[in-house]
């Protein structure tokens, strides 16, 4: 087994699978004897653990208005799906973030408050980069619609009260680089105020 | 050139993270120097075509310049997946050739472990947590030239770090190493120095069975530079590496037990996850501090006795 074997068969026993990959491998005695010890190992378990814990830990420092709908709604069953089955790309928070968007966004049980309240977190941080980098160019600008006040719901969140209901006014929320908050929300095309919600942009 | 020719003893110092400004700008006068790892100023970008480039976050590396102009600095890494057979992250380096232009540090580490791989398909995949290299001559003959190359890239030395591990080891038939001997390994081909992590090195002792005085016995002192201790949960029977908390007896003890072994040591941190600066809190994170600082005092009794018998 060469070392570029061993490393692929590690990262796919820490991700729970080995898939076709193990069966074409010609293994010795010895590596067979390697891989059941893996296979039966309480450090197998603890590893793949340690993996989810930090994705866990990043997704939820990134979008925690996000993962706190999924629960409300009774989707905590997606989380755990992204945790355990998509393929892990990077230990970077924004890069985690932007596939858990994907992710949702692909995702046939979530809503559209949900997709629009992951692409409202996303953008602040895509947003808070390019601020932090202190470039003028490029920036980032994103709009987005929501079906309920997006303030109420950020509070209802926030603070664990009753979620809102769909409003029949038009709720548009902007999110920029350029803003000193890196986001505004219009009710009608008129600024909505958002100062006890700026915990959320300065993230 | 060996790194211990040109260093100086740094003294007690402790990882660098922005949650720790406060607490690391009180206490200067216990804090020797920081370690940065200069990842965490940046974000990783992933292209469609899975290509992998940092951005930093100028705000924040501002911010770790400002503290670095008031003390040493030295580098820890985490981010170059230096054992990965499929080649590793090149971007890691080109983001530490714009760090080190802007701040000088007295030497640079990593650790021996990868986290990148990839797949038949060309496809690329993550492990999600830095996972061990087998102690074997074709792991051996991969690190060698890139630690090597790592010793001279850079105006600084190099240093190595052993890291925890949670799976048995794979080893093939033809050679039966041990953690030790594969470091010993390592710094008999390359230039590099060797980053003891004792609180790692205690971690696999204590999950693996073995005793770690009777392997710490066959390490090469000599190439002890920098010395990391921490502490850390149990979690299933197994002691986990997580920077969380006070450092074990256990792990003190193995301190002063090796401390006047090492002719050339010039540092000891201690690692601490932010996330544990609340739990902890700062009295009890300066006592581990000055804990440190009174051993580094003896070792540095030690090392004058020592000197002087030869002299």
């Amino acid at each position: 087994m060469s070392l570029l074997d061993v490393q692929r068969s590690l990262v796919g026993l820490t991700r729970g699978s080995m898939g076709a990959y193990e069966n074409a491998l010609q293994l010795t005695p010895g590596e067979q004897e390697w891989l059941t010890q893996i296979l039966d190992s309480k450090g197998l378990q603890v590893t793949q653990q340690i993996q989810q814990w930090w994705r866990m830990s990043r997704v939820c420092s990134t979008a925690p208005l996000t993962i706190e709908l999924l629960k409300r709604t009774g989707l905590t069953d997606v989380i755990v799906e992204y945790i355990t089955n998509q393929p892990v790309r990077t230990l970077f928070f924004a890069a985690e973030l932007e596939q858990f968007k994907q992710f949702l966004e692909n995702h046939a049980q979530v809503d559209t408050t949900t997709k629009t309240l992951i692409a409202f977190e996303a953008g602040i941080k895509s947003a808070s980069q390019l601020a932090s980098a202190n470039l003028t160019t490029p920036t980032f600008s994103l709009s987005l619609k929501f079906e309920q006040n997006p303030l109420e719901l950020f509070t209802a969140l926030l603070t664990g009260t009753p979620l809102p209901s769909a409003d029949s006014q038009g709720f548009q929320l902007v999110v920029d680089s350029t803003l000193e908050t890196l986001w505004r929300c219009y009710r009608n095309g008129a600024i909505s105020t958002h100062s006890p919600y700026e915990q959320v942009a300065a993230r | 050139m060996l790194p211990q020719k040109s260093l100086r003893k740094l003294g007690v110092g402790v990882n660098y993270h922005w949650d720790f400004q406060d607490l690391i700008y009180t206490h200067l006068d216990r804090i020797d120097y920081i370690e940065v790892s200069p990842d965490i100023f940046c974000e990783e970008v992933i292209a469609a075509n899975n290509s992998r480039h940092f951005q930093l976050d100028a705000r924040k590396l501002q911010d770790a310049l400002a503290l670095g102009r008031k003390c040493p600095v030295i580098v820890h890494g985490l981010g170059l997946s230096l054992g990965s057979a499929s080649g590793w992250n090149a971007d890691y380096l080109t983001m530490l050739d714009n760090y080190e232009e802007q701040q000088p540090f007295c030497w640079h580490s990593e650790h021996l472990g990868f986290t990148l791989v990839k797949n038949p398909d060309g496809s690329e995949d993550h492990a999600g947590l830095l996972l061990p290299m087998p102690f074997t001559a074709e792991a051996l003959d991969l690190l060698c030239p890139r630690i090597q190359h790592l010793c001279t890239r850079y105006s600084a030395p190099f240093l190595i770090e052993n890291t925890t591990y949670y799976l048995p080891h794979f080893s093939s038939h033809a050679q039966a190493w041990d953690e030790i001997d594969f470091l010993n390994q390592l710094l008999a081909r390359t230039d590099c120095g060797l980053l003891l992590d004792l609180y790692n090195f205690y971690c696999n002792a204590i999950n693996f069975g073995f005793d770690p005085y009777a392997a710490l016995a066959r390490l090469q002192f000599d190439r002890v530079i920098e010395i990391h201790i921490a502490g850390g949960v149990t979690h299933e029977g197994f002691l986990l590496d997580v920077h969380s908390s006070e450092v074990p007896e256990e792990v003190w003890a193995l301190l002063e037990w090796i401390l006047p072994k090492l002719p050339n040591l010039c540092a000891i941190t201690y690692e601490l996850l932010e996330q544990a600066l609340p739990l902890m809190g700062e009295a009890r994170i300066i006592a581990q501090l000055d804990r440190c600082k009174s051993l580094w005092n003896y070792y540095l009794d030690c090392r004058k006795e020592l000197d002087n018998v030869a002299a």
